[in-house]
């Protein structure tokens, strides 16, 4: 893969949190408009490989390269972070409109003011996730999916070039649900990479075309038709798996200090 | 200060025009700042703290930390004793200095989040036990503390309390100096804030430090408190904090407004609270606590709007019906 | 010259000592049931609500009598007071939809604010009145007499019967809730009663601690109960013998210190450090959740993985499994007292001893453990290329988890891998000896 495909490229990574290896040793290439899907069971690292690439999380060790050698810094603007449902106050009083023009405040800077042009492009995103008569509505007053399709509103709104998104697909009801991947591929029609923490490996191979595989390390990552095999899934889900979550809640036992 | 008061014996409006035309003649220039009378500086006092405390506060109910404001407001007494024992003075009615109150809020705001970080994370205790050990911790050692250094315990209480009925025209220039602080805060950095509360994630993917702002957001709530509790004591300082907000929320579902709402709230019901308690002093010889009557009518108008608010279907309705009675009439009329 | 059991003899003493020690433990039981609950804040906001039923009941008890006894009109008052107060962040919570944090401190806050306007009125119609009222602020064990060590030795002694009574049912509510919502309707009772109880417990020891305070007294017990226990019936116990103890040395050391210093240190305060010093103490100290345990067992953990590694280290120096002392000494990177400590130390233990030529080798145990340790590393390494991984990091992770892997889990790894020969580096995985037991050799 010649470094203009690739989108990310993550080098050795490992990352530990609390003493504990939370990713270990991961290396892996992703080339550009792909629907990349993020799979591993529970506790295997998933959204911490998505803040570690978003840079909210430092590595130990490793690194991560996006469109061939450039790091986090140079390239910050062009990635959107979707995070996870619960990881926000929904009762919060704001409306859907003005969190997606939250999108906007990283290409504001500090003290600028919210100008026409960034209202406009959050009604714009609103209508492209199916929202705009929502714009107004409390998001308190929300549906799951609607919610989901609001943060992904605000990413677009961000106009990125990776789209870093951590189970969008949990607690959706199925419209949605449609509704989203066909965003989702429209993105990639545009030259967009989309990364996806997933949980549901039987829509795995309909909705994405490249997949990581992942338990704390590297299990396997690829074109979804090679990768996404029976031999991989059992690797990545399977028993022998389950001694290495043992062996690591072990290790971590011990050097907190804690018996059982 | 004028020595005679011109609102001795005014009753509530009367003491509103007496006021308005006061202030025209300030504004005007024929009145001084010197010649004010002590329920203008308590209108004054009570309104900037009014302002102050519902800027910060609208924060600290949006992110749901009012408990440790609450935490905050308690390790208060120890802050200004310390802040006193370190700067080397030991006399009860001299608090207002600036320095001493600077150093006693930051001390303050280290020690509670401090002291309750510890607990939480390094020996692993649940975050509410934390915030109540800490701050009844602290407390009981700040009493402790101010008993044994001033040899009165009555002179804790008047911390705590707070005591507006006697305060100077020092501390109104406090006051509105921490009104100035709190706005500039706020207008600076409101954005920061907002996404510091409502999205951590996405804050910090945007590269905002997050600790610094929630430690800034705690440094404010500790400045605001000291500043304020001269006048209305530490424990009421609560209720200044809390309640604006709160009754504004029953109204608004905008952050920007809810800040602005909680401070006309804030302001007007101080003002209000005075003009009350001048009533009540003049017309039924009843002195009260000046900040006690103005918190109380904080409770009163948040029941009064709950009311309204549980009842909005009812009102609505009312008013709907006024609408379709009038082209009714007027049909059965033809 | 004052001794400790004058504190329950003297008659000046022993009424605020005994009073004080039955309202710090019926307040430290409830406490335990709040803090399991993880409500310890909603003790604080109530036992605020209580300041103006204190404030309104005196104003009306003095209606109707001449002489001030605060006894009842602290009860009585301060019961209706907190269970408005009870009532208003409920209705706040769901009702009003507020978060229930704010509508803590809402209640709080607006409740004292109304006490303290009418305390404002007691200021100036009784002022030795008011003082006495604004004590309750932090206690006023100092003045407890027959009656109320009485009235509360009663009152503790009630919340002592319904603990027991309802004993099974507080133990199914606080550890099994899904099943104790399974029972809805008798667990809402119970719960409704530990609300009562819970205001019943505050205004008992409103006396000694305090309003301010209050919450020192249900938490700090509760917290150091914990560390040392996981069974309810040990908690209760634990967290009552807690605050026996603070009750009782606050008032030794408030009676002590006053002296001493000729100033006032009031009982509550100093009940609350002694009962928050102790909660510190079990934090740090208790057996299995102490920090300074904790750090102790990384220690020694670490301890071991050092002996371990060395051991490999003389193990593969030389045929024999000998090394010379001066190249181990310089290998190991200690200074000269810790490693003859350490060699000491591994001698004792019996994995080595010294030669003739100044040479430390393995000892027949010793040269066990070594092979063990390896085994284990290499079974590692195996199963880690099986589960697909590569490069150097194998031999890193291994090199940490040769000292963690338990017996049960070498045996499982032996089986999963169908009892391996080699690891992924081609060298020997060492087998369990068929000549000796607990040996282990490399074939």
């Amino acid at each position: 893969m010649s470094d203009k495909q690739t989108v990310v490229e993550v080098d050795q990574l490992s990352v530990s949190y609390d003493k504990t290896s939370v990713l270990w040793d991961l290396s892996f290439a992703v080339p550009r408009n792909k629907i990349v899907a993020i799979v591993g069971p529970n506790g295997a690292g998933k959204s911490t490989l998505l803040k570690t690439i978003l840079g909210i999380i430092k590595p130990i060790s490793g690194k991560v390269s996006f469109f061939g050698n450039n790091p986090l810094s140079k390239v910050f603007k062009k990635i959107a972070y979707v995070p996870q449902k619960d990881s926000i106050d929904w009762d919060f009083p704001i409306t859907a409109f003005e969190v997606v023009l939250m999108g906007r405040y990283n290409h504001l800077g500090r003290f600028k003011r919210v100008r026409q042009a960034d209202k406009e492009a959050a009604m714009q995103a609103l209508e492209l996730v199916g929202m705009k008569e929502l714009a107004h509505r409390q998001i308190a007053q929300l549906s799951g999916g609607q919610q989901q399709k609001l943060f992904i509103a605000r990413a677009l709104v961000q106009d990125p070039d990776i789209f870093l998104m951590d189970e969008p697909f949990t607690g959706i009801d199925m419209h949605s649900e449609k509704t989203i991947v066909h965003i989702l591929q429209e993105l990639r029609h545009n030259g967009k990479t989309i990364f996806v923490v997933h949980h549901d490996l039987n829509t795995v191979e309909k909705y994405f075309d490249w997949i990581v595989m992942l338990n704390i390390c590297l299990i396997a990552h690829g074109d979804i038709k090679t990768t996404f095999t029976h031999e991989n899934i059992q690797k990545c889900f399977g028993k022998r798996s389950v001694l290495f979550e043992e062996a690591s809640k072990l290790s971590k036992e011990h050097l907190e200090g804690i018996i059982k | 200060m004028s020595l005679s008061n011109p609102y001795w014996h005014k009753s509530f409006f009367a003491f509103l025009k007496l006021f308005l035309s006061r202030m025209g003649d300030l504004a005007s220039g024929k009145l001084a700042f010197s010649e004010l009378a002590v329920d203008e500086v308590q209108l004054f006092l009570l309104g900037a703290i009014g302002v102050s405390c519902a800027l910060i506060g609208t924060f600290l109910v949006l992110k749901k930390q009012t408990m440790l404001a609450n935490a905050l407001s308690h390790t208060v007494l120890l802050g200004i004793v310390i802040a006193y024992v370190l700067l080397g003075l030991v006399s009860s009615y001299t608090f207002a200095s600036f320095p001493v109150l600077l150093l006693a809020a930051l001390i303050s705001a280290l020690l509670t989040v401090f002291f309750t970080q510890v607990f939480t994370h390094v020996m692993r205790l649940q975050e509410d036990a934390s915030i109540g050990l800490v701050f009844s911790f602290l407390f009981a050692i700040g009493i402790i503390f101010a008993s044994v250094l001033t040899k009165n315990v009555h002179i804790g209480i008047e911390v705590v309390m707070g005591n507006v009925d006697i305060v100077q025209l020092a501390d109104l220039r406090l006051a509105l100096s921490l009104v100035g602080f709190n706005l500039l805060i706020i207008a600076l950095f409101h954005r920061q804030y907002t996404l510091t509360v409502f999205d951590k994630s996405l804050a910090r993917s945007y590269g905002v430090p997050v600790k610094f702002f929630e430690y800034l957001m705690m440094f404010q709530t500790a400045i605001t408190v000291i500043g304020s509790f001269r006048a209305v004591g530490v424990l009421l300082v609560l209720a200044f904090l809390v309640s604006p907000v709160v009754i504004a929320r029953l109204f608004t579902n905008k952050v920007a407004t809810l800040l602005g709402l909680s401070c006309l709230i804030g302001l007007g019901i101080s003002v209000i609270g005075v003009a009350i308690s001048r009533h009540i002093l003049s017309v039924y010889q009843l002195p009260l606590s000046t900040s006690g009557v103005v918190v109380s009518l904080f409770v009163v108008v948040f029941i009064i709007s709950a009311c309204i608010h549980l009842n909005k279907k009812y009102f609505y309705q009312l008013v709907k019906k006024q609408k379709t009675a009038k082209p009714q009439a007027e049909l059965s009329n033809s | 010259m004052i001794t400790l059991w004058d504190f329950f003899i003297d008659p000046i003493l022993c009424w605020p000592t005994i009073g004080s020690l039955f309202m710090c433990v019926g307040t430290a039981l409830i406490g335990v049931l709040v803090y399991l609950q993880k409500r310890s804040l909603l003790g604080e906001s109530l036992s605020h609500c209580v300041y103006p039923g204190i404030v309104l009941g005196v104003l009306a008890y003095k209606m109707f009598f001449s002489k001030v006894d605060l006894l009842i009109p602290v009860l009585l008052g301060g019961t209706a007071t907190a269970s408005l107060g009870l009532y208003s962040i409920n209705f706040c919570v769901r009702k009003l939809k507020m978060s229930s944090d704010v509508a803590l401190c809402f209640v709080l806050a607006a409740f004292f604010g109304l006490g303290f306007l009418a305390v404002s009125r007691v200021q100036f119609i009784y002022p030795k009145v008011y003082q006495q009222v604004q004590m309750f602020l932090y206690g006023q064990a100092a003045t407890m007499r027959q009656v109320h060590a009485l009235i509360y030795m009663l009152l503790c002694l009630g919340i002592v019967i319904f603990i027991i009574l309802l004993f099974k049912h507080l133990q199914m509510i606080y550890f099994d809730r899904e099943f104790a919502k399974s029972m809805s309707r008798s667990s809402h009772t119970v719960e409704s009663l530990v609300f009562i109880m819970l205001i019943a417990a505050i205004v008992i020891g409103m006396r000694t601690v305090g309003i301010i305070l209050m919450s020192g007294m249900l938490i700090a017990p509760a917290v150091s109960a914990r560390q040392f226990t996981n069974k309810l019936s040990w908690m209760f116990f634990l967290a009552a013998l807690v605050a026996a103890i603070s009750a009782f040395f606050g008032n030794v050391i408030s009676y002590h210190f006053s002296n001493h210093f000729s100033a006032s240190f009031p009982i509550g305060p100093v009940i609350i450090v002694v009962a928050t010093l102790i909660a510190i103490l079990s934090l740090l100290f208790s057996p299995k959740r102490g920090i300074v345990f904790r750090y102790a067992r990384i220690v020694i953990f670490k301890k071991r993985v050092f002996a371990e590694n060395v051991l490999k280290m003389i193990f593969k120096y030389s045929e024999q499994n000998a090394m010379p002392i001066e190249k181990m000494k310089k290998m190991v990177h200690l200074p000269h007292w810790i490693f003859s400590l350490f060699l000491f130390h591994i001698q004792k233990q019996g994995w080595i001893k010294h030669t003739a030529d100044e040479q430390i080798q393995l000892t027949k145990d010793g040269k066990n453990k070594a092979l063990h340790v390896i085994r284990k590393h290499r079974l590692w390494e195996t199963y880690l290329q099986h589960l697909g991984m590569q490069g150097e990091m194998i031999h890193a992770n291994a090199e940490k988890m040769e000292h963690m892997i338990t017996e049960e889990m070498e045996s499982s790894l032996e089986e999963m891998l169908s009892f391996p020969k080699k690891d992924p580096h081609q060298k020997p995985i060492p087998q369990k000896s068929k000549y000796s037991y607990g040996g282990y050799e490399l074939e």
